[in-house]
């Protein structure tokens, strides 16, 4: 498990206790239809192989990231480095009966952290591989037509906006746990393994997060909703 | 607004979704062709180092340990096999040689300019490549180097 959790990010607790008991497995077929198991053993074989894995979330990323910042530009690069870092991690990643999916959850959640807590953001190993073959990824003939089609699509969700900008002022620990519930729509099990934690202290964070984010809520909309 | 309202709010909340990606085919091609060869590189010396640092430490420094005389003695044990004696060569010169070509070839860019007939050589500022580069032509040196130099 410690080599499924990347080694960006070593693990803290003591792991019996994480998974209680061998049949607690969340495998999610349904993400895809892919065969992990299978395939992961086909890239460590054959690197070229990842594609698969990059096609398959690689949407699934870049939504949850881009729901999370509102911010094309910074979801991008996000969403490049997390499976820029899941590529070079994925020779040591052993399958545990947990769709890879949740794997690329945590270190998208992970650049997230060093974006909102950082005021410059550099996806250092995008950097790396832009600077390897010249080439500027960030940069293409389809970027403007994309950034505004996306923005267009924040001004169709203006509540979405709303809310999102009373979010981002809670801690990160609780936009973490209410992005992932009710943006992603994953369950406390699920969230308890993209973020290392326990279900009870899931729970619990966005018990809290969920009291915090209330508070932040505009008189009127208190008013507003009032039953 | 209670707490459970706001989770229907939230949970009832329509969200933005990306539906056509097109910046996704761009970052496949380089993210497949990413490899580091650093790494690769320092494990290539594992063994020349090892065999050089007990050399320093036993001749050059005098410490003596049964760490030390253990790991001279296994690579004696390589040296004086028949067959195995043919490693000898490829670990303290192959390794080393071969580590210098992919970190080489990690931090410079070759391209030959037809119509000018030039080459053109670029060297990018890449310091660890560099560094296993340099490490590795110093072990080079070391192994081939005449004993009889002063």
């Amino acid at each position: 498990m410690a080599l499924f959790f990347d080694r960006y990010h070593p693990p803290q607790r003591n792991l019996a206790t994480f998974f209680p008991s061998p049949d607690y497995t969340v495998t999610k077929k349904a993400h895809t239809g892919l065969n992990e198991e299978r395939l992961i053993k086909e890239i460590q074989q054959d690197p070229r192989k990842f594609a698969e894995i990059y096609e398959a979330f690689y949407k699934n990323i870049f939504g949850y990231v881009f729901r999370r910042t509102t911010d094309y530009d910074a979801a991008k690069d996000i969403a490049a480095e997390t499976f820029l870092k899941a590529y070079t991690g994925i020779g040591k990643f052993q399958w545990r009966n947990i769709s890879i999916l949740y794997w690329l959850y945590r270190i998208a959640t992970n650049e997230m952290n060093r974006y909102f807590n950082s005021r410059k953001y550099v996806p250092e190993s995008l950097s790396r591989i832009q600077e390897e073959y010249d080439v500027d990824i960030t940069d293409y003939s389809n970027a403007e037509t994309e950034r505004i089609q996306m923005e267009e699509e924040l001004e169709r969700h203006q509540e979405f906006v709303k809310i999102n900008d009373l979010l981002k002022t809670l801690d990160l620990k609780y936009q973490e746990v209410i992005a992932l519930r009710f943006y992603e729509q994953k369950s406390l099990k699920e969230i308890a393994i993209i973020l290392f934690k326990n279900e009870g202290t899931v729970k619990s964070l966005l018990s809290r997060g969920i009291e915090k984010l209330r508070r932040t809520l505009p008189e009127e909309d208190h008013e507003e909703r009032r039953p | 607004m209670k707490n459970e309202d706001l989770e229907t709010l939230l949970g009832g909340m329509n969200l933005p979704k990306p539906e056509q990606l097109a910046h996704q085919q761009e970052l496949k091609i380089p993210l497949l062709r990413y490899k580091r060869s650093s790494r690769a590189g320092l494990w290539l010396l594992a063994l020349p180092l090892m065999f050089l640092m007990t050399v320093i430490l036993k001749y050059e420094l005098g410490i003596v340990s049964s760490v030390l005389n253990f790991i001279e003695g296994l690579f004696t044990g390589v040296d004086e096999n028949k067959f195995l004696t043919y490693l000898i060569p490829v670990i303290f010169v192959g390794l080393p040689l071969f580590s210098m070509v992919i970190n080489l070839l990690s931090f410079s860019h070759f391209a030959f300019v037809h119509g000018n007939k030039e080459l053109l050589i670029t060297i990018k500022y890449r310091p660890l490549n560099l560094a296993v580069f340099l490490l590795s032509f110093a072990i080079l040196v070391f192994f081939l180097l005449p004993d009889t130099l002063p």
